[in-house]
């Protein structure tokens, strides 16, 4: 009986032993899986935050001197077109692969930093890129090592001319083509220092002097920020603000976008931002940001046939009336009938997302191919080609 | 190669778990909440402020903006001051006659957070 019991118990045991040692076998299979599956998804993850899954989409564009085919641009590479993005170096591959239309420089160390960072831009661009900066004066990227007349204290037609001449030759010696400025609000009551002084026709005159010499110099001008009044209205608690729009806010805007007798096509401005303001009376966006409003955009296109680009589109209050929601408000961009999207997101995956979302709008008709292809026609023009 | 107990392999094993599943997300591109911020934000009961100063004048200026303006600025440094009897933290500039930025640390904190 008793050694039935023991041999019993070393039965047990032995089995017990077994099972313990194909548990630990098991586990050593585990292990291995999941090392090879850690170390793959570590390689994925390096990959993406290299931008190796973004294709290069910026072949086989059609160009013959000066004269481009639109029809040689596939629908993604026109959309690529329409994208402004910050000008990070990190990322100068990625922007050219998917043929970004351009890209905005923040401040950096000096003017050669400056030059270099844009000939690496442009060097093996097929389209070149529209370079861009915000120099207005007191509001000044460059201010480390040139500084540059603010707009509160130019008061004559002749300062304004000689404010755009100046500031043309130096955004043309560094190789900049887009300045994002002048600011035609009527008021500064936050900065004190980014409008010109006067009233509506005022400020018309001083902005349309200082435009013409800029567009002159071949350095095109942005009239900001559509329809007005957002240098006025600010609570420092809220994202998204609304103010009413009186007829003297939007005066300027319909001067320098109207062709007239001392005006010509070509001196009409280049560029409209339009802010994420939402707007009553005299520019009424319904309840939404004007950036994204059909009513405030179409309503500046009725007479203006150049480009209408956003304010940057990744601020905090867009994002947030959106509910982070980033493909319908792409869409909605397109839909409101913006040229140019400003988005200053660092993640060239996210700007190719961008791309692709908008590209299956237009593959779905809820955006029409046809607007695409007015507005990069428009954009093509303003870098210096002949479409066809 | 040393042997592993069972306990060490399991907890090595429940890791590797972890690990492959944030990998996948971030893959995928879906945002992993930072349960560090927002404990440090729950703690830290200080309000986020901004101010523009230019010709020393200063006015308080919403988030969005001041995140918007100050990321395009040269630097960004440590410097303490008082205006309009809040303590800023950190001050954003290119030159000496232009627009400043005046973030509290919690400003600067949601500007690094938030996309810009």
């Amino acid at each position: 009986m008793k050694k039935t019991k023991t041999s019993k118990k070393k039965s047990i045991s032995v089995q017990k032993n077994k099972k313990t040692a194909n548990a630990s076998k098991l586990q050593l299979q585990i292990l291995f899986v999941l090392l090879i599956l850690t170390f793959s998804l570590s390689i994925a993850n390096i990959a993406k935050a290299q931008g190796y899954f973004i294709p290069f989409i910026s072949d086989g564009i059609s160009i013959d001197d000066n004269a481009i085919q639109l029809d040689s641009l596939t629908l993604e590479q026109k959309i690529g077109q329409m994208i402004i993005v910050h000008g990070s170096t990190y990322n100068i591959d990625e922007w050219q692969k998917m043929n970004i239309g351009g890209f905005h420089l923040f401040a950096m160390e000096s003017a050669e930093i400056y030059k270099a960072t844009i000939d690496s831009f442009q060097e093996n661009s097929q389209i070149p890129f529209f370079v861009t900066t915000d120099l207005e004066g007191c509001q000044n990227s460059f201010a480390n090592f040139q500084e540059f007349t603010p707009n509160d204290q130019i008061t004559t037609v002749e300062q304004a001319t000689q404010k755009g001449t100046t500031e043309a030759k130096f955004l043309n010696e560094l190789g900049f083509s887009i300045n994002f400025a002048p600011v035609v609000d009527l008021e500064d009551s936050i900065w004190g220092c980014r409008s010109f002084p006067g009233d509506q026709e005022q400020i018309t005159i001083l902005a349309d002097a200082y435009i013409s010499a800029l567009q002159t110099a071949d350095v095109s001008a942005t009239i900001k920020h559509y329809p007005g009044k957002t240098l006025v209205v600010s609570d420092p608690h809220q994202n998204l603000v609304t103010a009413t729009i009186e007829a003297e806010d939007i005066f300027p805007y319909q001067e320098l976008m109207s062709i007239t007798e001392q005006r010509t096509k070509q001196e009409v401005i280049d560029l409209v931002m339009v802010s994420h303001l939402i707007t009553t009376g005299t520019v009424d966006s319904n309840g939404l940001p004007s950036t994204v409003s059909p009513s405030v955009i179409l309503q500046l296109k009725e007479n203006y046939q150049g480009l209408i680009i956003s304010d940057d589109t990744i601020m905090r209050g867009l994002l947030d009336f959106y509910g982070d929601d980033t493909d319908q408000l792409y869409l909605d961009l397109v839909l409101a009938g913006h040229d140019l999207i400003i988005n200053f997101n660092e993640d060239p995956n996210e700007i190719y997302r961008m791309i692709e979302v908008i590209t299956e709008g237009v593959e779905q008709n809820i955006i029409q191919e046809a607007q695409i292809d007015t507005t990069v026609t428009k954009i093509l023009e303003l870098k210096g080609f002949i479409v066809e | 190669m040393p042997k592993l107990s069972k306990q060490t392999l399991n907890v090595i094993n429940i890791s590797l778990v972890l690990i492959s599943s944030i990998l996948i997300l971030n893959l995928f591109g879906f945002q992993i909440p930072n349960l560090g911020y927002a404990i440090q934000d729950a703690i830290d009961t200080e309000q986020a402020t901004c101010f523009a100063s230019y010709d020393n004048q200063a006015s308080e200026i919403n988030l969005d903006l001041c995140c918007q303006e100050a990321k395009k600025q040269l630097s960004c440094i440590g410097n303490k001051q008082v205006i309009s009897t809040v303590e800023t933290d950190v001050q954003c500039s290119t030159g000496t006659t232009t627009i400043k930025y005046h973030l509290t640390d919690n400003a600067y904190r949601y500007c690094q957070n938030n996309y810009y």
